[in-house]
């Protein structure tokens, strides 16, 4: 490794520990976001430097796109909620209802033998040879694709990659469930307002996005890219696309954005059921088939993955207001608005 | 000298000249960013380094690259960056105007309307 290489490194490292110092201390929500997101791009350059492109883009997209995306959205809906310059230990916590010292020291402790435990098990209990990269790559080829990554995701470890969609899918349906009159981005067509800058970016931005979506995914199969990667690009044009007033945002009660949010787990789950007379299996692809219908799920998780996060971002479900019949069934209800308002009847 | 060798000397220098320039943009960028006194300055101090300063970057690593297609993909990255910085910038301005985040008017003046959200520490 080069002189330079290493000084990247260890800034980036540095750089890594001071901000999740600093992201666990802060006791202002909106500074804990920002340093959230400022974190999640650091170790996305952690993970490229590190040979893994792959959670590279995913960390990227997701974790500090995406994430930090719902994040300010929902901080933007409590800060609306609590009104102007009002104080609530939601947005900022005085530390009045901090555990004693006593407690925390024990937790920090607690917590840093933890890590060293684990630091040293690591890299002090020797060096051991990696069997798992050989056993993969030996194997590879009858995954049906090439990339190792997306070989291990949808075909030896199907049942996880199907796991994650599934909670995908739950949360979408949990959000729904709680969606009392949600904010409505963007403006009628046409409408004087619409911003002419943003729609130009879209215009122009939307197509590139697309392009490279359906390569991420198709590429998946021999080189870094896939369906969750792929999904979180054409969420950003989603979301572009309907922040601009372009597109009407898509809802639960649109039949088209069920069928594409169900989509992806039911395709892979008729995948895998559909397999069973061949292999006897779940989920066990037959021979020359692997790579066809990795594919086709990749493709229809893309598209399940994309909608379930446009969707997020834009249908954050409203702060309920105090409810007046809740109230005058149990006087103590709304646990939600006392939290708001600064606990003061707890 | 033979020529070849002398075109790649300089072109390593220009381009080596180049990507440092353009580390100078954002670090510029980012002083001004902890520096100025209001939003609008500070989104003023940020776009130039966005912009200009990966530019140059771009086109340093463009002269140093010699593959064409990994130099069409570098220019792609600038004009995609290009565009978004400059509309994030004016969504920005826009709505913290309509939200009535006055700018400073004067030098040294203190701003009339309401700090932006996470400054008041």
């Amino acid at each position: 490794m080069t002189a330079l290489g290493l000084l990247l490194d260890a800034s980036v490292v540095l750089l890594l520990v001071a901000l999740a110092t600093r992201l666990l201390l802060t006791r202002h929500l909106f500074e804990a976001i920002v340093l959230f997101v400022s974190y999640g791009l650091t170790l996305s350059l952690a993970w490229v430097r590190l040979g893994a492109p792959n959670i590279a883009l995913a960390e990227a997209a997701l974790g500090a796109g995406v994430t930090g995306a719902l994040f300010l959205n929902t901080y933007q809906r409590l800060a609306e909620r609590i009104g102007d310059g009002a104080k609530s230990p939601l947005l900022e916590d005085d530390g009045s209802q901090d555990p004693p010292s006593w407690f925390k020291g024990l937790l920090g402790g607690g917590v840093i033998l933890l890590g060293l435990g684990a630091g040293w098990a690591l890299i002090g209990a020797g060096r051991r040879p990696a069997f798992l990269p050989h056993e993969i790559a030996a194997r590879l080829p009858e995954t049906g694709v090439q990339n190792p990554v997306t070989g291990v995701l949808l075909n030896f470890r199907g049942y996880d990659t199907l796991l994650e969609i599934a909670v995908l899918v739950a949360a979408m349906a949990g959000v729904w469930s709680l969606d009392r009159g949600s904010r409505r981005f963007g403006r009628a067509r046409g409408e004087p307002d619409e911003d002419p800058v943003l729609h130009a970016l879209t215009r122009f931005a939307v197509p590139v996005t697309v392009v490279t979506a359906v390569y991420l995914t198709w590429v998946g199969s021999t080189e870094p890219g896939g369906a969750f990667q792929a999904g979180s690009l054409l969420a950003g044009a989603g979301v572009l696309l309907t922040v601009a007033g372009i597109l009407p945002p898509p809802t639960a009660a649109s039949r088209p954005v069920r069928a594409m949010v169900a989509g992806g787990m039911a395709g892979f789950v008729l995948a895998g059921i559909a397999v069973l007379p061949l292999t006897g299996q779940f989920l066990h692809y037959p021979e020359g088939w692997a790579y066809p219908m990795i594919l086709g799920i990749e493709a229809l998780l893309t598209v399940s993955i994309a909608v379930v996060l446009v969707e997020l971002f834009v249908d954050v479900p409203a702060v309920p207001e105090p409810d007046p019949a809740l109230e005058s069934i149990d006087p103590s209800g709304d646990p939600l608005g006392r939290a708001l308002r600064g606990g003061e009847d707890s | 000298m033979p020529i070849e060798l002398t075109v790649t000397l300089v072109m390593e220098v220009v381009s080596g000249l180049l990507i440092v320039a353009g580390c100078l943009f954002f670090l510029a960028g980012t002083v001004g960013l902890l520096r100025f006194p209001d939003l609008y300055c500070r989104l003023h101090a940020l776009t130039k380094a966005d912009t200009l300063g990966l530019g140059l970057i771009v086109a340093g690593l463009v002269i140093r690259n010699p593959a064409w297609p990994a130099r069409v993909q570098l220019v792609l990255i600038w004009m995609l960056a290009l565009s978004a910085a400059a509309t994030v910038c004016h969504l920005l301005a826009r709505s913290s105007l309509a939200a009535g985040i006055e700018p400073i008017r004067e030098p040294g003046g203190a701003s009339a309307g309401v700090t932006p959200a996470g400054e008041g520490r």
